[in-house]
């Protein structure tokens, strides 16, 4: 082939326009430490890196959403424990008021005692949580569940409780409905409970048919204790198994993280060691084909003319 | 010795006139389109001599393979048409991918503020942070409505601009055809090589505007067709193309070429680059960002509609969209107007199925059968690979340009090595037919000697 000058000057060109491409590219790469400035760098490993982070965020969500219900659940647990305590007082009023040796008027005040229970489980339902959500009203979290109007407990809250994703498919309840741990247990209505009791113990007992009655009404009122007392520790149960859960997704989600990052930034982020070299490489090539042009330039026959 | 006389003033003219086009070929070196010419030497020959009498410098020849301006101008056009796409593919795919300005962010931050929502449904704050996401995304789709609609802007004038030089360059050309024909045509005389080389020259800078096909005349002018056969160039005569405008500025422009468009059939240079990348690339970005718009619009609005919101009052729509525009409204303010609760709940209930229920929806699938956040990812990874593809397809193309243009170069470039060894020759054999007119002269003094 005839070679001409135009040929050598444009070849030449090319060249070092292709090198200093080069060049700069693998500066961009390691001054941003990204390999995916646009689409057009890699596009399936843009859609994934795009797809990872959208997977990222939802987990994020998820994790939060995960801490809100073992928070509020952990508010609940406190407060079911609080419900123990005043279920076994509760108890050992009763048994203290069983024994035959007790006077009336020693057993009018373990009434007092026991009614003031039924007091604080009263403020103990209508509880509140760290942002000052009703802890027992379900859904309706800004409404009192409780309200006690002449001596009768309403719950007014939802019959629901909130239910808050914490998977792709899975939603958790953020806590027990006030009917579910105050009313419908196998003892029915604990506020009714509590007053029934203190009247048990307030009855007078002038002769031995209305003695055999407080009795037998004794005997129920504990065995119904009993049954509230079961009832609230099947709950504590329950929720144990929740808090459970919620570690373990928590968990999962943490896990799940460290993967998708460790994916996109295999996929997105520059090699550092990697682009040197290639930085290297490129100067080198770009310095050989300055150094041949000015060489190849000087070559010339009229120098010898 | 008349006769050596004549045969040396013969040889001196000759190669003289050899050292004028070398000169010419030196001084042309880096004439763009410039093709070396060379003497063409005879030897003179006369009937019933045995001994010639002397040279003949005939015409001057231009050296040319039309095989191999044509395989050029072939090429100018495929990556000319080729820079033009893939520079604005590449731009059009930056817009859409890059975090800054691409719809990726604000899609995510609006289905995360829906998810908080749902699991916090009556705090006003969450509320207020699903609107206020709403407002960035509308706002994300109108940007990028405004940057699909620049593209078409900037393509209406870069139409313009080269049918402009389209028209000049085409004037050009049938200028010089009327010139090279009143030179007498493709025969034995000598042609005009610098009006021809000009030709060439217009010709490949027409074919870097739009694709031509070009038929040689016997009287020796050029036609240029282009699209399909529509003559810009017959003879002498040139016709113009048009622009046809759209309505708005926003509306693609047509290219016509006696009152016909043409658009369609360009395939090639600037203008075909141009109409390749609004046909295959930005149409079909336009329509896939209208439909994601749609797909948002439709199943918030729909979530809303299946709802009501902290007044109990069924849900009114978030969104408004007018396609093709891919531009959304946000028409609630009020952060109370998000519906939270199913149909049937209280003012202010804390049910939160029907956000929930808004979570998931966005997470189905709603446009073309992909969910939203696919959709996106789909739209991305779709003009990543057109400009990929693009980008590739340019690199080889002129990889196959430079190729082209070594071939021609080869043919028709001038080497200043060769060019110094043929002063050398031609200075040589000028010498030396001076030799041979003085020797002529010594030889006739001699015989005046000897007769005196």
């Amino acid at each position: 082939m005839r070679v001409t000058q135009s040929m050598l000057y444009r070849q030449t060109l090319t060249t070092l326009q292709d090198r200093q491409t080069n060049v700069m590219q693998a500066q961009d790469q390691i001054s941003s430490g990204t390999r995916l400035n646009q689409a057009k760098d890699d596009p399936v490993a843009m859609a994934r890196v795009m797809r990872n982070d959208d997977l990222l965020q939802s987990l994020t969500r998820q994790d939060d959403n995960i801490q809100i219900v073992s928070s509020r659940l952990q508010f609940v647990e406190s407060e079911l424990d609080g419900v123990t305590d005043i279920m076994h007082r509760g108890r050992e009023l009763m048994i203290a008021g069983a024994n035959a040796t007790q006077s009336d008027e020693a057993r009018a005040a373990l009434a007092i005692e026991m009614r003031a229970l039924g007091e604080d489980l009263l403020r103990i339902a209508n509880g509140q949580d760290g942002q000052g959500r009703y802890l027992f009203a379900g859904q309706d979290d800004a409404t009192q569940p409780f309200v006690e109007a002449a001596g009768v407990t309403t719950y007014q809250g939802a019959a629901q409780a909130r239910e808050i994703p914490i998977d792709a498919s899975t939603t958790m309840s953020n806590g027990l409905t006030g009917d579910s741990v105050f009313m419908n247990g196998a003892a029915g209505d604990l506020f009714a409970m509590f007053s029934d009791l203190a009247d048990t113990l307030e009855m007078t007992t002038p002769d031995a048919a209305t003695t055999a009655q407080r009795n037998s009404d004794m005997e129920a009122g504990l065995a119904q204790l009993d049954n509230g007392l079961n009832h609230v520790l099947d709950l504590r149960a329950g929720l144990g198994v929740d808090m459970q859960r919620l570690d373990a997704a928590s968990e999962r989600i943490a896990t799940l993280q460290i993967n998708l990052q460790a994916d996109s930034s295999a996929l997105r982020d520059t090699d550092v060691a990697e682009s040197l070299s290639q930085l290297a490489l490129e100067l080198t090539a770009l310095e050989a084909a300055q150094q041949t042009f000015t060489r190849i330039q000087s070559l010339s026959l009229f120098n010898y003319l | 010795m008349s006769g050596l006389l004549g045969i040396g003033t013969s040889a001196l003219l000759a190669n003289q006139r050899a050292l004028a086009v070398t000169s010419n070929n030196i001084a042309n070196a880096n004439t763009e389109g410039y093709s070396r010419q060379r003497v063409d030497f005879s030897a003179r020959h006369v009937a019933g001599q045995m001994i010639g009498q002397g040279v003949d410098s005939g015409l001057v020849e231009r050296y040319s393979d039309s095989f191999a301006n044509q395989r050029l101008t072939q090429s100018v056009s495929s990556h000319a048409s080729l820079a033009s796409s893939s520079d604005l593919a590449g731009r059009l795919d930056l817009l859409m991918s890059d975090s800054a300005t691409s719809l990726t962010d604000p899609l995510r931050a609006f289905v995360d503020s829906v998810d908080a929502w749902a699991a916090d449904p009556t705090a006003t704050e969450t509320r207020v942070q699903v609107l206020g996401q709403a407002e960035t995304i509308a706002q994300r789709f109108g940007q990028l409505q405004d940057g699909i609609d620049q593209f078409t802007a900037e393509i209406n004038t870069r139409v313009g601009g080269a049918v402009a030089s389209i028209n000049s360059l085409s004037q050009g050309i049938a200028e010089l055809n009327d010139q090279i024909a009143l030179n007498g045509g493709l025969g034995s005389t000598q042609q005009p090589n610098s009006l021809l080389d000009q030709r060439d020259q217009l010709v490949n800078e027409l074919a870097s505007l739009i694709d031509v096909q070009t038929v040689p005349q016997d009287d020796g002018s050029l036609n240029v067709l282009v699209g399909n056969g529509q003559g810009i160039v017959v003879g002498k005569q040139a016709s113009l193309l048009g622009v046809e405008a759209g309505l708005t500025p926003q509306d693609p422009v047509a290219v016509t070429v006696g009152g016909s468009n043409i658009s369609a059939q360009i395939g090639g240079g600037e203008l075909g680059g141009l109409m390749a990348f609004r046909s295959d690339v930005l149409d079909p970005a336009q329509q896939d960002l209208t439909a994601l718009a749609q797909g948002l619009a439709d199943t918030v609005n729909s979530a809303q509609a299946a709802g009501v919101d902290a007044n109990g009052v069924s849900g009114g729509a978030l969104f408004a969209i007018s396609p093709p525009s891919a531009a959304l409204e946000v028409l609630i303010e009020d952060p109370q107007g998000l519906a939270s609760a199913p149909a049937g709940a209280a003012a202010g209930s804390g049910d939160n199925s029907n956000a929930l229920a808004l979570g998931d929806a966005l997470r189905s699938p709603s446009v073309n059968g992909l969910s939203l956040q696919d959709a996106n990812i789909a739209l991305v990874s779709t003009l990543g690979s057109s400009a990929r593809r693009l980008e590739a397809a340019e690199t080889a193309e002129s990889a196959v340009l430079a190729n082209n243009q070594e071939i021609k170069d080869s043919v028709s470039g001038v080497s200043l090595d060769e060019e110094a060894a043929d002063m050398l020759r031609y200075q040589q054999a000028y010498q030396a037919a001076a030799q041979i007119i003085a020797t002529a002269n010594e030889m006739f003094e001699s015989l005046l000697a000897a007769a005196r």
